[in-house]
This record gives structure tokens, sequence and C-alpha cells, in this order.
């Protein structure tokens, strides 16, 4: 295995320092072509540590290079968040679970009965709305379990999992409405929500120690949509207040039931079909700089909902699991390392055991290809290895083992009747098979358990044993033969 | 004395051992019924709850008795944490919300550092809880199908299926006993733990009545070599496992495999075999 020195880029957040730079997020590449990062701000960059910390100590709009092993990107207006979540480069096509990569793993629930169609719906919905959000490295899928109940899963490398939650989990039911009537709602009848600088923006304004922002952004809506907001108005008398004229109805602004804005109608738009509407909001917090956060995800959650439209139904967070990358780093690396200390361990008590190279180096051989072949399989397949894969492959190769060692006593046994190797290899395989089967049916019902959470563990057993049993063991006993046929 | 003539002289009073063993069992886990309401100690997974840490230096005493003062109804477990830099505090609680619990932290403490929580709601915990219980039982009975379909002899079959049954009984108690929490990793450990112990028993059966121009207690010692092997292997490599692996999740799975390696050993030579020998000898 070629050893990649450094780390690569994981993602890149949309609205970032990073992602004005040019710097894109890897999409649809096999896990070896990511991006690595070489350099940040002058100083060779190897670990996912070296990165944050150097970036940490970044002043706040200055500018800063970053080379990778494609580009070099000029990044201006720096902080010390560049929007950039690194991981360690691949060395292999071998695709880490989540235990094993870092990010987090959120089970919903639909709160109410959801059909197959309203399901996929969902997953699409909620995939888009994290797209817009700015993540790309997002899983979502649908899954039931033995119950019959619906789930949705939903696995990202983002850690920030409290925003996210409510981000994935409103409803998103928007409607704007004038004296109680739905004048326009979210969904169809928004043709676009402004994201850029030109019709969206922040405000700030300190008092003593509380910090508030504000921002705005403008929506544009369907000349349908626009006719029943002109013809709503038309409907309201002029009054007159703080230095302005306004219609006797304000226009109220609802999400999932909860109002979030009310604006002033000016009386200039009476029976008018206006189709920009601009809709503001507040953020708040102990420092400017956590006021001003807070009032750019308030901002970025509202438009992602109105530009996604609403879920058929309300969501519940029913399982979240962050792993932190370092520590799921910490898992990979010591996975390896308890794997071949196992091996070799193994090794020695099939060798004292049999006390014959010749046996034990097709035993050795036998555990090996059985690893090499499994993993190969589920790279080729795009499978993900996190913590349940792993027990699954441990007893896929313990087992192969187990019936290597049934195979070479069945035939290398000095026996007082002459049964020839054929005979012998039956009885071996029969045991083998018998085993075969029952590991079959016990993993079937483990596909679907409780949402699907242990199927990589059913998988990579099935998997295993499969290549085992047409494979690997059958290689055994031929390679066995050879080498103790003199 | 050899095996052969041990097992010859001794097979019948060996049963003993495993029948003591599962009686045993039996009690503890109807014990454990009757006290908790479960059958086994259910972790956060299975039960639902929250796990974070605490980057703080807190007095662990302390917090503990103010947390189990606040939420009478709530189960704690605190331990401290040591990592190369700081303390942290590992804080597991089952039937409480991270809201409350966090918020009634920082009452106390003020704003703490804390990592972000596992969550998971009481309701997938138990309706996973019951799945794979179902998972586990649907495999026992599949596998006594099989097993069944392939000797073509009940009572052989049955031997094998009474002793994975033994095992997984004497198992669970002994996780039980010792205060193991089962989480979903628990499980896992069990379903490999059945197709360890099959294993065993199958090719016992298998060597017992296929060979049949060898003598009973030679096919036995031969399978005894054979299977003791194999465990010893398993053994070997999980025994690694487990004081190498930094992960919980497989630390778990590794001790409960531990456990039932060892009563598999003792169920499969103490009782599959005697009662397959003892049901051979009759038939002659």
């Amino acid at each position: 295995m070629p050893w990649i020195d450094g780390i690569a880029i994981r993602h890149v957040s949309i609205d970032s320092p990073a992602f004005y730079a040019g710097i894109s997020s890897p999409s649809g590449l096999a896990p070896i072509a990511r991006e690595r990062i070489l350099e940040l701000n002058g100083v060779p960059v190897k670990t996912i540590e070296e990165f944050y910390s150097i970036e940490s100590e970044i002043q706040e709009g200055s500018t800063v290079l970053l080379k990778t092993n494609k580009n070099t990107f000029v990044i201006d207006n720096a902080s010390s968040d560049l929007g950039i979540s690194v991981m360690n480069a691949p060395t292999s096509n071998v695709r880490k679970g989540l235990d094993l990569q870092g990010g987090t793993k959120i089970v919903l629930q639909p709160v109410d009965e959801v059909s197959d169609e309203d399901a996929s719906l969902i997953v699409s919905s909620i995939t888009e709305r994290l797209n817009v959000y700015g993540l790309s490295d997002v899983s979502v899928r649908s899954a039931k379990d033995l119950e019959n109940n619906m789930f949705i899963l939903v696995e990202l490398a983002s850690l920030d999992v409290e925003e996210l939650i409510e981000l994935i989990t409103s409803q998103g039911k928007f409607e704007a409405k004038i004296a109680n009537e739905t004048v326009f709602s979210g969904g169809e009848d928004i043709t676009n929500v402004c994201r850029t600088p030109e019709c969206s923006r922040i405000d700030c304004s300190s008092s003593g120690t509380s910090h508030t922002c504000n921002f705005q952004f403008e929506i544009s809506l369907t000349p349908e949509a626009a006719g029943r907001q002109a013809e709503a108005t038309s409907q309201l008398d002029v009054v007159y207040e703080s230095g302005g004229s306004y219609l006797s109805e304000d226009l109220e602004l609802y999400m999932d039931g909860t109002l979030v804005d009310t604006l002033k109608i000016g009386s200039s738009l009476k029976g008018q079909a206006a189709t920009k509407v601009s809709i503001s909001g507040p953020g708040t917090g102990n420092s400017r700089e956590s006021a001003k956060d807070n009032a750019v995800d308030n901002m970025k959650r509202l438009q992602t909902i109105l530009i996604t439209g609403s879920l058929p139904t309300k969501l519940e967070v029913v399982y979240a699991k962050p792993i932190s990358p370092v520590l799921g780093e910490e898992f990979a690396k010591n996975s390896l390392i308890v794997g071949l200390f196992a091996f070799l361990m193994v090794s020695v008590v099939v060798f004292i055991r049999y006390r014959n190279l010749k046996v034990s180096i097709p035993m050795f051989l036998l555990m090996f290809f059985e690893l090499t072949i499994l993993l190969g399989v589920a790279a080729s397949i795009g499978w993900e290895i996190d913590l349940a894969a792993i027990a699954g492959i441990i007893i896929a190769i313990g087992t192969a083992l187990d019936h290597a060692i049934i195979i070479s006593d069945e035939t290398l046994e000095k026996k007082k009747e002459i049964m020839s190797w054929k005979q012998r290899l039956k009885n071996a395989f029969f045991i083998i098979f018998g085993s075969y089967f029952t590991v079959v049916v016990a993993m079937i019902p483990l596909w679907a358990a409780g949402a699907g959470l242990l199927r990589g563990f059913a998988v990579t057993t099935l998997l295993g044993f499969t290549i085992g049993v047409l494979v690997t063991r059958p290689a055994f006993a031929v390679v066995l033969e050879r080498f103790t046929e003199k | 004395m050899g095996v052969k003539q041990f097992y010859r002289k001794f097979h019948k009073p060996l049963l003993i051992i495993p029948t003591v063993l599962l009686i045993l069992a039996i009690f503890q886990i109807s014990f454990q019924i009757s006290s908790t309401g479960d059958f086994v100690k259910k972790g956060v997974s299975l039960k639902g709850g929250v796990e974070f840490e605490l980057e703080e230096n807190i007095d662990i005493n302390e917090l503990e008795t103010y947390l189990n003062q606040e939420f009478p109804n709530a189960d704690f477990s605190i331990r401290e944490l040591i990592t190369q830099e700081e303390n942290s505090i590992s804080i597991t609680a089952t039937e409480i919300e991270f809201s409350e619990l966090i918020s009634k932290i920082k009452e106390k403490y003020g704003e703490v550092n804390h990592t972000e929580p596992t969550i998971t709601s009481a309701s997938l915990g138990a309706s996973f809880f019951r799945q794979t219980v179902k998972a586990l039982i649907f495999a026992f009975l599949f596998i006594a199908l099989v097993v069944f379909a392939y000797f073509r002899a009940l009572v052989p079959s049955g031997f094998i299926v009474f002793t994975l049954f033994s095992d997984i009984i004497v198992t669970l108690s002994i996780v039980n006993l010792i205060g193991i929490t089962i989480s979903t990793a628990g499980i896992v450990a069990f379903l490999m733990l059945i197709g360890y112990s099959v294993d065993t028993d199958i090719l016992l059966t298998s060597r017992l009545l296929k060979r049949k121009n060898e003598e009973l207690y030679s096919r036995l010692v031969s399978a005894m070599k054979t299977g003791v092997m194999m465990v010893v292997t398993t053994l070997s490599a999980v025994i690694i496992a487990l004081f190498l692996s930094s992960s919980p999740f497989i630390q778990e799975v590794m001790t409960i495999i531990l456990i039932g390696l060892i009563v598999d050993l003792i169920f499969t030579w103490f009782q599959n075999a005697p009662i397959l020998i003892y049901y051979l000898e009759r038939k002659k």
C-alpha cells in the first residue's frame, strides 16, 4: 500500500473564505483522487491537528495561501474558520464509515405515518436542504425496521449537530398572510431567494453588552402569487403612522405556524402585484461575532427552507451520534494495530500446534487473502466500513481459520483405513457448509433490525462467509494438498 | 489417565457440571427479570438516553449527588477520563433529555465546555432491543432447522440446539453477574457467539456420527483436538483485541465473546459430547 502522507479536503462550506477562493468540495471522486493539502500560510501541513492549529492563528481579514497537490489558492478576507473540513488522505479506496472518519449520524422518525413515496420525497428534500445549506458530503436514505417503522438516516461530515437538526427537522411550512388569509406560501409560489450581497445583508448594532444583528434578504414571487397579494391589498385602507402611509393590515410571515416576521406594507403597494418581498430576522449573541454568526445561521436556514419547500410531515430525532475526526482516526489506526497483533498471535498458535510450515503457511495465506478479498469487494461496491463491519470481518476471518483447521485435521490425520483425499475433503466441507448455512440464516434478520444500524455487520459477515466458502476454503484445500503431497 | 478412558468412565457424571451451571443461570436471569424488569442490564443505546463528555475540572462525587438529586428517575454513570491534556468527565444518563440535563448542569457550574452528545431516544432504543432480540431468536430457530435438515437425525440435532441454548443462557447470566451493560455491541457479540458455538457442536456431532469405521472414543478425541484448537485460536485473537483495542464497542464485543467461548468449551465437551456418547452407546 503506498503510504500517502498528509490530509485531504473533505468538504468546503458555501459562502466561506475558502469557497470564494475557488476551492471546491470533492464530489463523486474515488477516495484516492481527492485533493490533498500540502501547505497552509506557508507552513507544511501533515496532520489534521496541525491544520486546525495553524488555522486558529490566522489573523482576521488577512490573506493566506493554501497549497494543494493540484493548485495554490489565494484566500482573501480569511479568518480562523476558513470553512474547510479535512480528513486524513485516503490511502486506499476502501470507504471508511463515520466510526473511522468522524462526522455525525442522525436517525429521524416521521411523526405521522408516511408512505414509501413520501419517504423518498423526504429523503430528497433533506438532501437538497443540506446541499443548499452548503454541505455536500451527505448521505441520506430511508430504512424500515422489522416492525415496519420508517426511519430516515442522515450521515454527514459536519459536527454541528444542533444547528443541522433544526434545519432538517423543521417541516418548513412557510406562509405569508394578510388579515389571516394566506397570500402566498413556500415552495411553488417563490421563484427566487436571494443569497448574494446585492439583495441580502446583515446589519449589526450593539448597546452595552448585548449585541443584535439583523439579516435581510429578498424573495421573488410568481405572477400568480403576486396577483393574490395585489387582490388582498386592494381591499385595505390606508393609514398614517410614524411618518409614513401604510396599509391597515400587515404582511405576516409564518414558519410552521410560528410568526417569524411582520412587514408593514407601504400604501403605494395597494392593489399592486409586487413580485419582490423583503424578509428580515434577528440574530443575537454575547459578542458582535457570535451575534453575526447567529444572524447568518438563521438567515441561511430560512433561505434553505424557502428554496427547498416543506416536508410532508414533521420529523423527530431519535438518534444522533457525533464522532470527532480525531477519534475516528484513532479507531482506524487502532484497528489496524489490533488486527496485526491478532494475526501474529494466531500464527504463533497455529505453528505450535502443527509444527509444520507446510501446513502453517497455507493458513497464514488463507487469513491474509480472506481479508484482502473481503476489503476489495467492499471497496468496489462502495460499502463503508464502520465498527460493526469490522466486527463482521473479524468473525469471517476467525471462522475461516477454524474451517482451515477442520480441513487440515480431516485430511492430514493418519488413519487406519484408506480414505481418499476427496472423501476426506467431503467430510470436512460437510461441516463447513453446515456452519455456512447457519450463519447465513442468522444474519438475515439483522438486515432490517433496528433501522439497519447493524447492517454493516450483517453484510461483511455474509460477504466474508460466501467468499470464504466459494473461494478461499477450496483454495486452501488445494494448496494444502500440493504442499503436503510429497 | 488418557482422555479416552476418562470419558469412558466419567461421561455420565460429567453432565452434572453443565446442568448445575444451567440451573444457576436460569435462577440468575429470573431474579434479574423480577428485580429489574429486564433480563439484561441495558445500556444507553438500548434504553434511550445521552452520552457526552464535560471538559471541565469538576468534582465527580459532587456532580453525581447533584444530578441524582435533580433527576431522581434518571440513571447516571459518571466517570473521569484521563486523556493527554485535560481532565474530562464522561457522563452517561438514561431516561433524560439532553437539553434538560445540560441546562441543569449549567445552572450549577456556569458555561461548561462539552462535546456533542450521542442521543438515543427511548423509543428507538426499545424498538431496537425488541427487534434484535427477535433477530436472535429467529437466528436460533433457523439454525435449529438447518441442523435438523443437515443431519437428518432428530436426537443428535436436538442435542446441538440444546447445547447452543445453554451456551447463550449461561453466557448471559455471567454477563449479568459481572455487571456488564449491553449495548448494540453486545447484541453483535451474541450473534457472533452463536456462529462460533454452533461450529464446534456441528464438528463434534458430524465426527461422531459419520465416521462409522473408527472406535467411538477415538473419534471423540480427534474431534476434541480439532475443536479445542479452533477455540484456542479464536480466544487468542479475542484476548489480543480486548487488551489492545481503544474502541469501547470492540471491547464490549470481545469481552462477551471471551466469556461465551469459555462457556462453549465447557458445554460442548461436558454436555454435548457426553449426551451424544450416551445416545450412541444406547443405540448399539
